[in-house]
This record gives structure tokens, sequence and C-alpha cells, in this order.
């Protein structure tokens, strides 16, 4: 991983490019068209600088390519977007083909181990049992929250979100300190 | 050798009535078997010499046959015995196959051992049955030499299981545990808890204040510039470099999240007034400033709404807020 600064860096100027975008063709935007632009364009921006590493960068933009946002994909990511273009759907496919096989997998194990486990049913603890059952259902909460998370096991899954969590930090604070400039910015000029 | 008349001594207690030649030629027999056992690929012509021995017992003597009785008795008998033993070994070799932790001229002189006994128990049973098992436990034992290289940095301590679908699960596992660790020093406030569950919670909750934070930015971003052209006009390019240099160091990933939120804020604060905004009037930043740096936690997150209507220069937007906070929160 690139030092953070670096990071910072590289998210910002992406980020200002896809806001480009927005100033350059469109007019007259209502607060919460504005607010979803910048929100858009700071996750895609994001997303660009860990697209070649992690793969909730490439699901998250697979999504606002699929919610025909291509045009501001386009204009960020430059030449990697042709590549992703076509990718997005194939990657999608290979996901899914590999969860349904895993799938299988799983319920394949599941029924060797029911079997085996009506043989020592008496030892499993109800503990243990309520345990796991909590885990699986924050896993699920977890895989909702990271973006393409559903398509991840549980490694991954652990590994992305160390990732995302990461790079949402970054991305909190360039935003915020952009917005405190700005802010001050504005009310130096009111002043003078 | 010393293995083979051990086992052969049974055979010698119970064959009494046997001639010393008969004898000889039967722990000859034997100790050929025994050789063919323990070197199946090597001596193509053992078997061979075994099968003459054959031929002059069943053709010299009628004695022979009854020998070859009593052999049969005598194996059988010995099968019996050594049933509970050659089970013990098996599963030890096993545990010698996976077990890292031992040295390796013991692991390999315990798989010998245990290989040799495996080769009893096949002897002991009937020939042709036993021929098959004999190359199982082979090819099994060269399966275990592959998996040793496989899982090398895999430990199974004393009284647990070796197959390989646990040891492959506890690999997982202990991947997993690795990663649990490195999201635990990332995450503020997650160290106190103990157990998976509370500390997938506190991920959870990290995450989506963060999300929040982000959504909240960019409505922030999005009513203080209504023509979306921030920073590009306003900062000269010269000073980005120097402007993003001055980013809080207590909010870098690498380093330790610090667990006060008032060091946090200090740190903001220093940052800020570091930063470009040195050129402004410091007094007048105060009201702003507490403003602002109150959104800077997560978890005073919902509470900055109403800390935000208090600030003087956001009255106006007051209403505003409220209603798109109405919107796009609840």
């Amino acid at each position: 991983m690139r030092s953070p600064s670096s990071l910072k860096q590289e998210f910002l100027k992406t980020w200002l490019k896809g806001l480009q975008v927005y100033t350059s063709t469109k007019k007259k935007m209502s607060i919460l068209e504005r607010k979803k632009a910048i929100k858009l364009s700071a996750d895609i921006a994001m997303a660009s600088t860990r697209i070649s590493t992690s793969s909730w960068s490439r699901a998250l933009v697979a999504k606002a390519c699929n919610a025909s946002n291509s045009i501001l994909v386009e204009h960020v990511l430059g030449h990697e977007a042709h590549v992703l273009k076509k990718s997005p759907k194939n990657w999608m496919m290979a996901m899914s083909n590999k969860r349904i096989r895993s799938k299988k997998i799983l319920r394949k194990s599941c029924t060797t181990t029911r079997k085996m486990r009506k043989k020592v049913a008496h030892v499993v603890d109800e503990a243990s049992l309520i345990a796991k059952r909590l885990i699986m259902k924050r896993t699920k909460v977890l895989k909702s929250l990271v973006p393409g998370g559903e398509y991840m096991d549980e490694i991954s899954l652990i590994k992305e979100t160390l990732d995302y969590i990461l790079s949402l930090r970054i991305q909190v604070d360039v935003m915020r300190h952009l917005a405190n400039a700005t802010e001050k910015m504005d009310h130096g000029k009111g002043y003078n | 050798m010393l293995r083979c008349m051990q086992t052969w001594s049974p055979e010698n207690f119970n064959a009494d009535d046997m001639s010393v030649l008969e004898r000889q030629r039967a722990m000859l027999q034997r100790f050929y078997q025994q050789q063919q056992d323990m070197h199946p690929s090597q001596t193509p012509t053992i078997p061979l010499c075994q099968y003459q021995i054959h031929q002059e017992n069943s053709t010299t003597t009628t004695s022979a046959s009854h020998h070859q009785v009593s052999y049969s008795n005598v194996s059988a008998h010995s099968s019996k015995n050594q049933h509970v033993p050659p089970v013990v070994a098996s599963t030890k070799k096993r545990k010698a196959e996976f077990d890292v932790e031992e040295g390796c001229k013991d692991k390999r002189v315990e798989g010998e051992t245990g290989e040799v006994q495996s080769g009893i128990t096949v002897k002991s049973e009937k020939e042709n049955s036993g021929r098959s098992s004999r190359e199982n436990s082979n090819s099994k034992a060269s399966e275990g030499v592959v998996q040793k290289t496989d899982y090398i940095h895999v430990r199974a301590r004393r009284g647990q299981a070796t197959d390989s679908h646990s040891l492959a699960e506890r690999a997982r596992r202990e991947k997993i545990s690795k990663k649990m660790k490195c999201l635990q020093d990332l995450v503020p406030g997650c160290n106190k808890v103990t157990g998976k569950a509370g500390m997938l919670d506190e991920i959870i909750n990290y995450v989506q204040s963060l999300q929040k934070q982000v959504e909240f930015l960019s409505m922030k971003l999005a009513t203080l510039n209504p023509r979306l052209d921030f920073s590009i006009d306003s900062f000269s390019s010269k000073e980005f470099p120097a402007y993003i240099a001055n980013f809080p160091t207590a909010a870098t990933p690498v380093e330790v999240v610090h667990s006060s939120l008032v060091q946090y804020n200090q740190g903001q604060q220093e940052s800020t007034s570091s930063g470009l905004d040195m050129a402004i009037n410091p007094t007048q930043m105060v009201p702003q400033r507490t403003g602002t740096s109150s959104l800077s936690f997560p978890e005073a997150y919902l509470d900055s709404i109403s800390s935000l209507s208090q600030v003087p220069q956001m009255s106006t937007w007051e209403n505003d807020w409220q209603s798109i906070f109405n919107v796009s929160f609840h």
C-alpha cells in the first residue's frame, strides 16, 4: 500500500476531475442533485485509486455503470474504463457462477456434516450454535455494507472490509478538509 | 528382522510338534514375506523364492500340509493378537505425517515403525487381499508425504484432528483471525470487545458511520457550493500539495487510532489552523470551527445536526437543512 498522503492527492485529483463533468455540462441543479453528484464522484474517485488491488472498488464502479452514470465513470477512469466496461458484466457473471458452485459445494458439505452430526448431536452444545448464528447474522449485514460483498467468502470479505475502511477514511478526511477550506474561503470572502 | 522374530515366536510356541527343518523353513518363509512387505517394489526375486519353498513344502512331505494348516492357524491367531496395536499404529503414523512440531528424524522412525506394523496386519490377512491393501497403504504413505509439503505451516497440537479437512479448516480460521486482528487495530473501540460477534458489530458500526459521514460531507459540500466548482478556481494549483501535506496524521490508517476524541479534535484544529486558513482572522473562526469540528466524530454525527443549527452563519440554511435531513437520512 502506498503512503496515505499520496493516496489522498490522487483521490482529490480524480474527484475534482469527476466534478468537472458536472460543472461543464450541467445547468442549475437542486441541492439533492448536487449532493448525489458529489457523493457519486467521490465514490468513483475513491474506487479508481484502489481499482487494481481490491474487488470492492470494481463492484462499486460496476454498480455506477449500471446506474447509467457511465459518462462520469469514463471521465474519471479514462482508459481504464474501456477495459472495465466489458469486464463488469463478466466479473459479475464469474462471481455469480462461483457463488452458485460454492453454494453447491456448501450444500454437499452441509449434508455430510449433518449426517455426521446426527451421531454426535448431543455433543454440540447450545452456546456455540447461538454464537455461530450471531456471527452469521452480522456477516450478512457486513456483506450488505461492503460493495460487492454478497459475492465474497469470509476471508476475502474481511480483507476487502479492511481495504474499504482504509479508503473510506481517506475519503472522509479529504472531503472534510475540502469542506472546511471552502467554508472558510466563503466566510473570508463574505467578511472581506 | 527383529520384528520378524517377535512375530514368529507365537508360532514357535504353538507349533512344537514341527521338526527343526520345517521350523527353519517356516521361519525363512516368514522372513521373506516380511522383506517383501517392507520393500515390495525392490525385490522381485523374493516372491519367486517363496513360491519355490511353497512347492517344496507341498511336494516333499505329508507333514508339510499339516504344517501349512498349523501355519494358517497361527497366522490367524497372530492376527487376532495384533488386531488392536496396528490400529493405534496407523493413527500414530498419520499423526507423524502431519505433526510438524516433532523432529524430522523422530518422525521418520515413527513412520517406519508404523509402516512395519501395518505391514504385519496386512500379512496376517489372506494373501491376495493383503496385496491390494498393502498397495493402498503405500499410496497413502506417499500421499502423506505430498501433504506434508503442502501444509507445512499448519500445526496440529496434541489431541487435535489431523485429517486434511480439519487442517484446512484450521488454516482458514487462522487466516481469518489474523485479518480480524488487523481490523481490531483499525477500528476504534474494537480492542475492548472480545468475541467475534462483538467485533463484527463494531466493524459494522464503524463502516456505517464512515458511509454516513461521506453522505453528510457531500451534502455539506453541496450546500456550500451552489455551482459545484469548488477549489478549481478558488485554490490555485500550487496550493494543493501544501494543502494536502497538512492533513492530520492522526487520521492516517497506518498509525494508531486515537482513543480519545478530544485528542483527535485537537489534531484536527491544529491542522486546520496551520493550513490555508492562517490568513483568516482567528476570532471569526471560533464559532465556525466548533461547529465543524464536532462533525468530525462518527459518534457525534447525529448530534451535529442540532449543533449545526446553532452556528450563526448557517441560520439561513436551517430550514433547508432540517428538511434535507428528513429526506435523506430518515
